[in-house]
């Protein structure tokens, strides 16, 4: 196979292209956009090589790029002195539900909205289509009140992920995928097992659910992603051992020697890197499916 | 027969609402609910949670009169206009240079995205050492090492917004490219062919064709950039937390301070309501130009 070296959607057209001054503009496009990956890259990797600093060689004067030594035993002690293994368990726990959730409620209600549309879906499409960007910091505290007091039951959420995955399953953005996912769908699917009798549970099992994996695995990962960052609600309703890794990073800030807590730093950012560079292609993929979303 | 018909679909439309419940339920709940009770709140005195009260305005007249409040308002202008002018217009010329180039196509599209995968909590905590003002600082052993002083980065009370701006805009830069990235590429080679053809420069292409084609989008990211930046909240509560003397500190933070630190409800919930009031004139803003932009396309 040969390698494409041209690429179809440029402005700069093919013949252009033996041109010497084009040849130049391309080649400092070409330097601007290395200069880019340097600038996105280096501080990860900086952040990664600082990890497996000492202390005292991370304060030095005059600092050093490279480590002296690696050393992987700091790497086990980090791990389990911090019990980090355990809130990563927490956190993938947290994230499963937030995906469930995600996944249930707003696939249902596009489904519902985009297909089934009974009387009154439309309304309530838009009056949710309103909301979807309405800022959340009104709504702090009474969401506090509700969690630790919830209507009705009295109920006090706190110290449980449920406020999350609630949370989760009321992602107006999400349904909305879903809802425009389906109307993608060709109709006569539904018509024809409408015709055989389906009931709208079934149409959804049987019909719906096997042609929506691709979307279903995006918003997945998106969904995976922001759990793994989420670190507002559990840090004011989590306090026991159930914390999970985005209010513990910050915590953990001025407890711990800094060499230490970068090495932290890298751990958390290692599982979502590797999702990115296993479904890199469904990720950027995934984020223009919704048009614009910032 | 007749009859028999509207009561199937009223079988019919009773199963969808079922099947809609969850998230209808979580919407009230969780979105609707609480702008209701921040809004009703906002306007008593509280005990806790509990109103004691009806003092009408008095919040929003405490608040306003607070100089801390004024700061604020004027820092959360401030990251929105320097947003604008740090993290605004770099992605469109990205986009469109990254659109013309023919090497590693795959690897920068990679790179460029890579800082946003990582969760804003993480890449804010990892600015702070990057600006962390001693000798061991990323940014500050780039610049010993060139032989220039080194900086305050984020102690300096002047700046500090400036650069909670930048690292912002290193995160969130990626996605806002791959979006135009995806919108210049709808254009098609016919269209650039003829031009060049015509006799148009690469510039008046740029001009003439891409940026036209990219415009609404650019206007939707624009409000949309206003609208999330106006919000800011986690860099600066894990950078600075607020600090050096307040001169960081947004609307969001604020309202999160008085709800959870200091424990004033009421006056969080009217910080709240105002910022609510300033983002729906935005949204609204937002829904008109989307609805031009999905009719026109």
């Amino acid at each position: 196979m040969k390698t494409k070296l041209s690429d179809p959607t440029g402005m700069i057209c093919q013949l252009e292209f033996k041109t010497m001054k084009v040849k130049i503009i391309h080649g400092i496009f070409f330097a601007v956009m290395m200069l880019l990956c340097m600038i996105c890259l280096l501080p990860v990797i900086w952040m990664f090589l600082s990890a497996f600093k000492d202390t005292k060689e991370f304060l030095k004067i005059p600092p050093s790029f490279l480590p002296e030594k690696i050393d992987f035993s700091k790497v086990v002690d980090t791990w389990t002195q911090n019990s980090i293994g355990r809130t990563f368990l927490n956190t993938t726990f947290m994230a499963a539900g937030d995906i469930l959730f995600t996944i249930v409620s707003n696939g249902l209600a596009g489904y519902v909205i985009s297909r089934l549309k009974p009387r009154g879906s439309k309304l309530l499409f838009m009056l949710i289509m309103w909301t979807m960007m309405l800022p959340n910091n009104v709504s702090q505290v009474p969401l506090f009140m509700t969690f630790t007091d919830f209507p009705v039951t009295g109920w006090n959420l706190s110290n449980t992920y449920l406020p999350m995955w609630m949370l989760a399953g009321a992602n107006c953005y999400y349904l909305l995928l879903f809802k425009s996912f389906f109307d993608s769908i060709s109709i006569s699917f539904f018509e024809s097992a409408k015709i055989d009798g389906a009931t709208n549970f079934k149409m959804f099992t049987r019909i719906v659910l096997p042609l929506s994996i691709p979307i279903i695995a995006v918003i997945s990962i998106f969904q995976f992603n922001s759990a793994w960052g989420n670190y507002f609600w559990p840090m004011l309703l989590i306090n026991n051992h159930m914390q999970v890794i985005g209010q513990r990073i910050l915590t953990m800030k001025g407890q711990m020697v800094i060499d230490r807590y970068v090495m932290v730093m890298a751990f958390v950012i290692i599982p979502p890197s590797v999702i990115y560079i296993i479904f890199q292609r469904h990720i950027i993929g995934g984020l223009t499916l919704g048009g614009v979303k910032g | 027969m007749l009859k028999k018909h509207r009561l199937g679909k009223f079988k019919n439309d009773f199963s969808a609402y079922i099947l809609m419940f969850p998230a209808i339920f979580l919407i009230f709940l969780l979105i609707w609910r609480p702008v209701y009770q921040g809004f009703i709140l906002s306007f008593f005195k509280l005990q806790g949670y509990e109103p004691v009260e009806f003092v009408g305005l008095q919040n929003y007249k405490d608040i306003i009169s607070e100089t801390l409040f004024k700061t604020t308002v004027l820092n959360t202008f401030k990251y929105v206009g320097l947003s604008l002018l740090v993290g605004f217009i770099p992605p469109i010329f990205i986009a469109v240079m990254l659109n013309e180039v023919r090497w590693c196509k795959g690897f920068i599209k990679f790179a460029i995205y890579f800082p946003a995968i990582s969760p804003v909590i993480v890449t804010s905590l990892l600015w702070t050492f990057i600006y962390d003002p001693s000798a061991g600082g990323l940014l500050n052993m780039i610049l010993l090492k060139m032989g220039l002083p080194a900086q305050q980065w984020l102690n300096d009370a002047n700046n500090a917004i400036l650069y909670i701006i930048i690292s912002m805009t290193w995160s969130g830069f990626g996605s806002a490219t791959i979006l135009y990235l995806s919108s210049i590429k709808g254009i098609g080679t016919d269209m650039y062919e003829a031009a060049y053809i015509d006799g148009a420069g690469l510039w008046a292409r740029v001009w003439h064709i891409t940026i036209p084609q990219v415009w609404r989008i650019v206007l939707l990211m624009l409000v949309n950039n206003i609208i999330g930046v106006f919000q800011v909240f986690a860099q600066p509560l894990a950078m600075t937390g607020g600090g050096p003397n307040n001169a960081t500190v947004s609307l969001s933070l604020l309202a999160y301070r008085y709800a959870f630190v200091y424990l004033k409800n009421e006056k969080a919930l009217a910080i709240g309501m105002i910022t609510f009031v300033m983002l729906v004139v935005l949204t609204l803003f937002y829904f008109f130009l989307e609805k031009r932009v999905t009719y026109e396309d």
